[in-house]
């Protein structure tokens, strides 16, 4: 794995902070899939309208009777965003347009029933390309690989607990040399409650370990440079308006990088804000189109550079998935 | 008499109502035979060898410190003593605090239920039952034949005298608790709600599909009423 070519040295000269720790998109900030879709995870909440009775409606159905269900799906995403490298200085910003094809495959196996919980194992994997549509920022590319186990325990107290282990790599589009790599052992815990008819909180909570190689910029500092803990906390609504699911969300995620000095990231601690809205279309059940926006903020303390930064998008997406 | 009801409430011979909605009665058997009807109300006492007949829309509720008793309109319920309980029309939803083995008979057949459990009976006009079990372990077992596992939204025909099972048909558990008065129509949640939720959650997470159809009676041991719907009536 080797430094990547900085093809434009005109955006690196007005990136100081980039130029130490992030050759081209900050790997820190990239959404990766760790966990199974919410579709797939959750209830269906999908039900006939029927009158009530004493014992009830008592509808048929059938249950699955293989020990393993697969899901697979396509997510395309196209996207603004106004500071796709993170940079810190408004002047550095590269406005751009984003196009992000997603294919993912995963399985859960026979949930496990105990006393109070149901255990669920899941394993999945996905693969995203990422491009950048403005002129002059396609050498940034990249492909990602990522893949995940995870153990879900719904307790009947209402909470979700999930532990796991993700992998993921980023390769250069350019070069085809692997750029960053991570393992990423994590814990969470979800919880849903209802604040209405059609409206219901989330709240989340996971942490785990990312343990990296990565790229180093101009070769000045470690390739575990980028090794952190890190802890979010987020509380989103799902509102279901006739056929849209309205989803804001706001996260907070606090990093602590764990490598010591000569590392350039000795010392540093992020917290990072990001506020979403998402607004789901589905078009049947294998098809929904989706309208998003975010905006996200890093407060960084670190001796050794800026790494400050404000970023926001806006775009929209279709999903396609299916399960076996 | 505060004294009286608290030590009521802790002898399992009794059932104290702790709700009741509508036109219900109890039927108390007088030494010559004649029966004496009481109307129903909150904190009456339900003791064995008396019965309880509910009219049309009645809902009540009884309890004692191990179960409660759920019954619906048009029924007839009475108890010999706490573990065999007479449900000879309607319906009736049985928690179980701690496991038990109970008897379940009607004018024709008789089932024991035996386990932790909660779950709901059906009386079919062929004399029998439908068992519907929404969380818990435990068996069902009939006069005559092998006994089943309380499966958690499996529903089992309880037919003939002596009894057997007849088929079980899994349904949809969510479309049931949203729809059931005897889950959702009282003004306190059940103890296991929380359980019968996860009940919920595992039937999901194997669901495979939905038929458009609703179970009905069983006029007789082999016929059961099916209501068929149309896919537009299932959003």
């Amino acid at each position: 794995m080797k430094v990547k070519n900085i093809r434009i040295a005109a955006l690196f000269a007005t990136l100081p902070s980039l130029m130490f720790a992030q050759a081209g998109p900050d790997a820190t900030t990239i959404e990766r899939n760790n966990q199974p879709p919410a579709s797939i995870s959750n209830a269906d909440t999908n039900n006939a309208n029927i009158d009530a009775s004493d014992a009830g409606a008592q509808r048929p159905i059938f249950l699955k009777t293989e020990n393993i269900s697969a899901f697979a799906g396509f997510d395309s995403k196209y996207l603004y965003r106004n500071n796709p490298f993170s940079a810190g200085d408004k002047l550095a910003y590269f406005e751009t347009a984003m196009w992000l094809n997603t294919a993912y495959a995963g399985a859960s196996f026979q949930a496990i029933e105990v006393q109070d919980a149901v255990i669920t194992p899941y394993i999945g994997a996905s693969y995203t390309k990422t491009e950048y549509l403005e002129s002059g920022l396609d050498g940034f590319n990249f492909d990602s690989t990522s893949a995940y186990m995870m153990l879900s325990a719904q307790h009947s107290n209402g909470w979700a607990y999930r532990v796991g282990v993700s992998y993921a790599m980023d390769k250069s589009d350019v070069n085809e040399e692997e750029t960053y790599m991570e393992f990423y052992p994590y814990i969470g815990a979800m919880k849903l409650h209802g604040l209405g008819e059609n409206l219901m909180g989330i709240f989340d909570i996971s942490g785990g370990f990312h343990d990296s190689t990565s790229d180093s910029a101009f070769n000045i500092s470690q390739k575990n440079d980028l090794d952190n803990i890190d802890v979010t906390a987020s509380y989103a609504l799902q509102y279901l308006y006739q056929n849209f699911i309205i989803s804001p969300r706001y996260g907070a995620t606090y990093k602590t990088y764990s490598e010591d000095s000569p590392s350039t990231n000795d010392g540093r601690e992020d917290l990072i804000h990001s506020l979403s809205l998402k607004v789901d279309y589905p078009i049947d059940e294998y098809i929904k189109v989706t309208l998003f926006g975010s905006y996200s903020k890093r407060d960084s303390k670190s001796s050794f550079a800026d790494f400050d930064f404000e970023s926001a998008d806006g775009g929209f997406a279709l999903g396609l998935n299916t399960t076996f | 008499m505060g004294a009286f009801l608290f030590s009521k409430t802790l002898d399992n011979s009794f059932f104290i109502c702790s709700y009741s909605l509508g036109d219900s009665w109890i039927f108390t058997k007088a030494e010559e035979g004649n029966k004496l009807p009481t109307q129903l109300e909150e904190n009456s006492t339900l003791s064995p060898s008396t019965s309880l007949h509910t009219k049309e829309s009645a809902l009540c509720e009884f309890k004692n410190d191990k179960r409660i008793i759920r019954i619906g309109s048009h029924s007839v319920f009475e108890f010999n003593n706490e573990n065999v309980i007479n449900l000879t029309r309607g319906s009736m939803l049985l928690y179980l605090e701690k496991p038990s083995d109970i008897t379940i008979q009607s004018d024709l057949s008789k089932i024991r239920l035996v386990g932790k459990f909660t779950i709901i009976i059906d009386c079919t006009s062929n004399g029998g039952f439908k068992i519907i079990p929404l969380e818990g372990k435990g068996k069902i077992i009939p006069d005559q034949g092998e006994p089943k596992d309380i499966f958690r939204g499996r529903l089992t025909m309880v037919l003939g005298s002596p009894s057997r099972l007849g088929n079980a048909y899994d349904i949809d558990l969510l479309l049931l608790l949203k729809s059931s008065r005897l889950i959702n129509s009282f003004p306190s949640a059940l103890p296991s709600m929380k359980r019968i939720s996860l009940s919920i959650y595992a039937q999901q997470l194997s669901l495979k599909g939905k038929f458009n159809a609703l179970i009905g009676d069983a006029p007789t041991d082999e016929n059961l009423q099916m209501w068929a719907f149309g896919e537009g009536e299932t959003k």
